[in-house]
């Protein structure tokens, strides 16, 4: 869609950020930096929703927010190219 | 307002799906510690199989050990493959390996029948379930496997991951 991923997010793991049901709207990109919300492709959890932890010209680890999310070592190290888009927009749940 | 327009539009099966995964506590699984308790429950019976002794009294003291060892060892087993079957199979994993349930019952029946007997075939078909599990699990992680005989007494064929 233009280059953005419009997706709902499905579980807790990125707390007050992102919580369960909310929308979010994902921009085409390969250019991350620490801190970033990015969806991203992973071989075993299939699409994902979690902040960048840290990166290297190639790489990158991705964590949840909350301390109940799956560990980054668990998610293990990603290509860039894993990267679907990063986060630039988000509608939460009425409270 | 925007939400409730996006709840409408996500009815309609346009916007897919993301996982924000959450796991407790750690996301730290292993297979090894279940498959070192099916094979000391090999040991043990063999053990008890081989015993000699002149004195009687020695022997029974022997016996009422390994058989107290066996009986823990079993439930090991049994703990371990359920934390794992329980805790880390779920979601799309079950969905792609739906054998493990199949699997991990079977572990569950044969783990109780060498503690209620001393049948070695029992024992031997326990690590051979345990096995195919731990073959499965590491499948799960894109880790390979290897299959070799643990350097110490029974010396039977175990699967370890290549790492």
């Amino acid at each position: 869609m233009l280059g953005f991923t419009l997706i709902r997010v499905v579980g807790d793991s990125m707390g007050r950020a992102l919580p369960d049901g909310s929308f979010a709207l994902f921009r085409k990109t390969k250019s991350v930096s620490s801190g970033d919300i990015v969806l991203a492709r992973h071989h075993r959890f299939g699409e994902i929703v979690k902040r960048v932890e840290l990166t290297t010209p190639e790489t990158l680890t991705l964590a949840g927010d909350s301390p109940d999310s799956v560990s980054s070592s668990d998610i293990g190290t990603l290509p860039l190219s894993a990267v679907i888009g990063r986060l630039v927009w988000c509608s939460k749940p009425p409270a | 307002m925007i939400h409730e327009l996006l709840s409408r539009l996500d009815k309609t099966g346009l916007i897919g799906r993301a996982s924000a995964h959450c796991d407790i506590p750690c996301g730290i699984y292993d297979t090894g510690p279940a498959l070192i308790a099916a094979v000391s429950v090999v040991r043990l019976m063999d053990i008890m199989h081989d015993a000699k002794s002149d004195d009687p009294v020695a022997l029974a003291n022997l016996r009422a050990r390994c058989t107290l060892r066996k009986e823990e060892e079993a439930e090991k087993v049994k703990q371990e493959i359920r934390v794992i079957w329980g805790d880390y199979f779920k979601g799309p994993l079950l969905e792609k390996h739906p054998e493990v349930h199949g699997l991990a019952h079977s572990i569950m029946m044969k783990a109780s029948a060498c503690k209620q007997d001393v049948h070695r075939d029992d024992a031997l078909a326990l690590v051979d379930l345990v096995n195919q599990f731990a073959e499965l699990f590491w499948t799960t992680k894109s880790v390979k496997t290897a299959k070799g005989a643990c350097p110490y007494p029974p010396n039977l064929d175990v699967v370890y991951p290549v790492l």
